[in-house]
């Protein structure tokens, strides 16, 4: 693998769903590939920044054009996070990667970290090469913990009896917003991304790059992330997983990277130029 | 409960708790809630949400109580009662 020389640039465009802003990563020869990142979302976004860049920059550095994306309501973009759906934001990934496609002439890739594998499995084109950088299983997962962590606030600071979680949801049902650590969370976000879990990979027609991080080598994957291959692999679709040293960047105390994952990505990126 | 091994328990805890090499000397019976430091409350979601996605199970509200993070054993109860449901 060469590395080359690249770029970083960033600007807001105009991706039809409106300005966006946009950071890109990119060879300063044409790309040979071409990649739109789908983040993870709320404090997962913030720990997973570095590790996310890092890589960016590798991989633009062998060949690859690399877009982030704010979607409405977050980063740079225009909008309020209060605001921000589901259906809002796989427009906004779905337009970036056209927009992408556009500009480069080359069929976009997506690379999505934690919950945005859900939302890149809403936006991309189904015979897309998607790479998951550990993947949510469970849209539903993700909400009982925001819904805990609003609880345990709550808890902490001493405010009166606290809710449970059903009650929180029952407000979310009502179509009410809930504010949890300083977000306001749309019920028209985390209700779908709820809805959503790895299964709806079931009839992925591209290629599934499906990595994970683990502390210290170990034999298998962890038994739910078992039990979601076998399920995915009976119905038919071919998953390339692989499990790499590292830590879980998007939840660690200390801002880790991703070298492990970084590494890995760019062995199967490496292949898709054929 | 052998479906569950301490070793996993001790990973989880090690990675979301940043424990480092003290997760190592944790036993069914060390106790965990009040002898942690780290084990605020925010950790407590922490660690139910990572036991959640590496088992895929989910917890309701009142299977969760002090009494399930007291010690490594209780934890390791917890996950594995869940998994023979």
């Amino acid at each position: 693998m060469s590395v080359r020389r690249c770029s970083l640039s960033a600007q807001f465009r105009d991706l039809g769903t409106g300005e966006r802003f946009c950071v890109d990563w990119q060879p300063t020869e044409k790309a040979a590939g071409a990649l739109v990142l789908v983040p993870p979302f709320g404090e997962e976004l913030n720990k997973s920044r570095r590790a996310m860049a890092c890589a960016a920059r590798a991989f633009s550095a062998n060949g690859w054009h690399v877009r982030l994306v704010d979607a409405f309501g977050t980063g740079d973009s225009p909008g309020d996070f209060a605001d921000a759906t589901w259906a809002q934001w796989v427009a906004d990934f779905r337009a970036a990667g056209a927009d992408l496609a556009r500009q480069t002439g080359l069929k976009v890739a997506y690379w999505a970290v934690r919950s945005g594998a859900l939302l890149a499995r809403d936006a991309a084109d189904p015979d897309s090469m998607l790479v998951l950088w550990q993947p949510l299983l469970s849209g539903e997962q993700q909400l009982t913990q925001l819904l805990r962590l609003r609880i345990a606030q709550e808890a902490f600071s001493g405010s009166g009896p606290t809710q449970t979680t059903k009650q929180l949801r029952a407000t979310l049902e009502r179509g009410e917003p809930l504010e949890i650590g300083g977000y306001e969370l749309n019920p028209m976000l985390v209700l779908p991304m709820a809805e959503r879990g790895i299964g709806a990979f079931a009839a992925w027609k591209g290629r599934l790059v499906w990595l994970e991080v683990a502390p210290e080598p170990v034999t298998e994957p962890p038994p739910a992330t078992l039990r979601a291959l076998s399920l995915l692999r009976e119905g038919g679709v071919a998953i390339e997983y692989d499990q790499v040293l590292g830590q879980p960047f998007w939840m660690t105390v200390e801002i880790e990277g991703a070298e492990g994952l970084c590494q890995r990505t760019l062995q199967a990126l490496g292949t898709a130029f054929g | 409960m052998n479906a569950v091994s301490a070793d996993a328990i001790r990973g989880i805890l090690r990675q979301t708790l940043s424990l480092g090499d003290r997760a190592g000397n944790l036993a069914d019976d060390s106790k965990l809630l009040g002898a942690l430091p780290e084990l605020d409350s925010m950790a407590v979601v922490s660690v139910l949400t990572a036991l959640e996605q590496h088992f895929g199970i989910a917890f309701e509200d009142d299977e969760i109580d002090a009494s399930a993070f007291s010690t490594l054993g209780a934890l390791r109860a917890l996950v594995a009662s869940k998994i023979g449901a």
